[in-house]
């Protein structure tokens, strides 16, 4: 419990949201993967999970990238 | 300080992270398909990885591992941290903690204060009044005033408190007018810093438009693409400038509207604006006006 507290602490609200939903899609990714389901349900939903997952991940890097040459340029 | 914390312990445990989900995903699509549908998500999963790297290290060359919580502006609090999802934070967490405790003991340097709320000369003033024994209503006041000055959060806070705590050193001075007046301007001061925009301490003077490194008036510039040169003085808090320059037409119309972006401007600091615009053919004079954008834009300065 006190881990979250501190995560809430140091993380914006808008990383924290980004990290849960990366999490949360991930995990259903590959829990969708090993589902008892048919191949092609498998297959469609498993690449839509893991992209949407990757698409939060790459643009939660650019942002990070972005801060960091608004900073760069204040130095 | 223990390796974790350098730089290249924080780049190292972003590699490996990356790495680490890279793989958890590559082993689950491969115990599960085949063939193309394998392939083509296998590439998706590299290419990614690769693509974290790439901008992992330009983050390292931005030195953002450097510094993690410790130098970022008031403004900025929104940014967030480099690590991935929560199953793997939490030991960082601590450790960064660790660092963000370092950082607020009292050995921090002094992070510069605009002039309005520059009090050291009027503190030493009441220092002398007081004599060697400050009553404690100074010595909280005091206090809070070093805070302002080891601190960019909540500065406006801060001013806040200050200002309500001067309220019991008025009465204190009470009856001595040069103390009095001091105590009054402390009070003006920190009132109108309350009050005020930081767009209203930024000043933009010496403003000319050259051709050939010769300057003319806007009239004999139409059509003509032309350097720009301006001085921007910031006497208020750190601020990322951006000027609007807006050329009019004879009849006082807008025809034409440009951002210039500054960067950052710190307390007290000066930076020219010199960059090249293009004067509309109808254009006859300009406005131009500094801005800072709520969310700071990124750019190079070059």
């Amino acid at each position: 419990m006190t881990a979250i507290t501190d995560m809430a602490r140091q993380y914006s609200r808008v990383t924290i949201v980004e990290y849960s939903l990366m999490v949360l899609l991930g995990g259903s990714s590959i829990l969708l993967a090993f589902a008892p389901v048919s191949i092609s349900i498998k297959q469609v939903g498993v690449a839509l999970l893991f992209g949407l997952t990757a698409g939060l991940w790459l643009s939660h890097l650019i942002v990070v990238l972005d801060n960091a040459l608004t900073q760069a340029d204040g130095r | 300080m223990s390796a974790e914390n350098t730089s290249w312990g924080r780049v190292g445990r972003f590699i490996a992270l990356v790495v680490l989900v890279s793989a958890v995903f590559l082993t689950t699509f491969s115990l599960v398909f085949k063939g193309r549908v394998l392939f083509v998500l296998a590439i998706a999963v590299v290419a990614i990885g690769l693509i974290s790297m790439v901008l992992g290290f330009m983050l390292f060359a931005l030195r953002h591992f450097d510094e993690i919580d410790s130098t970022y502006p008031e403004r900025e609090v929104n940014r967030p941290e480099i690590e991935l999802p929560a199953t793997t934070t939490q030991p960082t967490t601590a450790t960064d903690n660790e660092q963000a405790a370092e950082d607020t003991t009292p050995t921090q340097e002094i992070q510069p204060v605009p002039p309005l709320i520059n009090f050291d000369d009027e503190l030493a003033e009441l220092e002398e009044y007081f004599d060697d024994e400050p009553p404690r209503q100074y010595r909280t006041f005091r206090d809070e005033y070093e805070r302002l000055k080891t601190t960019r959060r909540n500065r406006e806070s801060i001013v806040s408190s200050l200002r309500s705590s001067l309220n019991s050193l008025s009465v204190l001075v009470d009856g001595d007018e040069e103390a009095e007046a001091i105590v009054e301007d402390i009070g003006d001061r920190l009132f109108q810093y309350i009050k005020a925009e930081p767009v209203d301490y930024i000043e933009i003077s010496d403003v000319g438009f050259f051709l050939d490194g010769q300057q003319y008036p806007i009239p004999d510039l139409q059509s003509e693409k032309v350097r720009i040169k301006a001085t921007i003085n910031n006497t208020g808090e750190k601020s990322n400038v951006v000027v609007v320059l807006r050329f009019l037409s004879k009849d006082g119309v807008q025809v034409r509207e440009t951002s210039l972006p500054v960067g950052t401007v710190e307390p007290n600091g000066v930076k020219q604006l010199n960059t090249r615009v293009y004067v509309p053919s109808i254009a006859t004079s300009y406005e131009i006006l500094a801005t800072i954008p709520e969310t700071p834009r990124a750019f190079l300065d070059l």
